[in-house]
């Protein structure tokens, strides 16, 4: 890579920009002077953009844009002052007071909802093992009741003895 | 822009009308040039000028005076427009149509000055229009609102060598298109 294509970026940015430091500048002019290429370059650089950018005036701001963002930031706040005047009047029609037991009951309902409809599940789960224990007990025996008359207690009647 | 004391900003920050207007006042003309070199475009850059100052407008009550409030404008509104240029370029292809943009909005000119002043402005955004949204931010911070390397890289939060890199590609990218034309 010549000294050209090393320079270049430095030329169109940094350089070109009044960034680069000393050091760097004294490279660049030091290269310009003996490059006829990179001197056309920086020339076309400045005549080509940086000259009709930096030269545009500025433009006045329509006054229709400060009409239009006064029309839509009174809009919003008559929003904003509806919605605070709805509220004040719930709030004068059913005072925070009020609400208080019934909110109160609707956090406790909340709270224990849950455990209760867990320990009344768990209570039918039981029962229902229970049930089906003695259904399988009493199946069992019926189908060996004759073969074991004779033997010992059964499992059923261990359960009811 | 012109300078605005903490007191007008915190006033404005808490509702107070006038307050906001000399905001508005001080900082539009830095926020709809800027909206319009991004976007390239008259109409446009007055809707982003205006979302630009509903966001000042919501946001100023967080403003913490950690950076100026100038840099915190600059930041809003090129982030702002550069999204809006990204948008509208995904819609359609734009094209620059400078006689119907005279019309919309554009300042009254000494009648003598007119044509010079309209050939910089259809020269500089014929350039612009040639970039992409975020190399175009980086040519208009920095060549015509005169902010360093590291002011651009603060605005944009970017890194201070994508500021270079951005500024490098679009200035290859203009000499490119200049040698087209002259070919």
């Amino acid at each position: 890579m010549n000294n050209c294509e090393n320079l270049r970026e430095l030329i169109l940015t940094d350089y070109l920009d009044g960034e680069a430091d000393d050091k760097a500048r004294a490279a660049v002019d030091a290269h310009l002077l003996q490059c006829a290429d990179c001197r056309s370059l920086l020339k076309e650089a400045q005549e080509g953009f940086v000259m009709p950018l930096e030269t545009v005036a500025r433009e006045a701001v329509p006054a229709e844009i400060w009409i239009s963002l006064q029309d839509r930031i009174s809009a919003r706040t008559s929003w904003a002052e509806r919605l605070r005047e709805f509220f004040g009047h719930m709030a004068g029609e059913f005072s925070y007071v009020k609400l208080v037991p019934v909110l109160g009951m609707a956090a406790v309902m909340l709270l224990t909802g849950p455990v209760i409809l867990q320990n009344s599940r768990t209570i039918q789960a039981k029962e229902k093992a229970q049930q089906e224990y003695l259904v399988g007990l009493l199946a069992s025996s019926g189908n060996s009741s004759e073969a074991a008359s004779d033997a010992a207690a059964n499992p059923i009647e261990e359960y009811f003895l | 822009m012109n300078d605005i004391s903490d007191d007008t900003l915190i006033a404005a920050s808490q509702g107070n009308a006038e307050a906001f207007e000399a905001v508005y006042k001080a900082a539009s003309g830095l926020v709809y040039n800027v909206a319009l070199r991004i976007v390239n475009n008259r109409e446009d850059a007055q809707e982003v000028t205006q979302e630009v100052f509903l966001i000042v407008y919501d946001k100023l009550k967080t403003f913490r005076f950690e950076s100026s409030f100038k840099t915190w404008v600059y930041r809003i509104t090129a982030n702002y427009a550069i999204n809006w240029a990204k948008k509208e370029s995904r819609i359609r292809r734009k094209t620059v149509e400078y006689d119907d943009t005279q019309m919309s909005g554009a300042p009254q000119e000494e009648p003598e000055d007119e044509e010079s002043k309209v050939q910089n402005v259809q020269a500089a955004q014929k350039l612009l229009d040639a970039l992409p949204p975020d190399q175009r931010a980086c040519v208009v911070l920095r060549n015509l609102e005169g902010l360093s390397y590291q002011e651009i890289a603060d605005t944009l939060k970017i890194n201070i060598n994508t500021v270079r890199s951005r500024l490098n590609r679009a200035r290859e990218k203009l000499l490119t298109l200049q040698k087209k034309v002259v070919v």
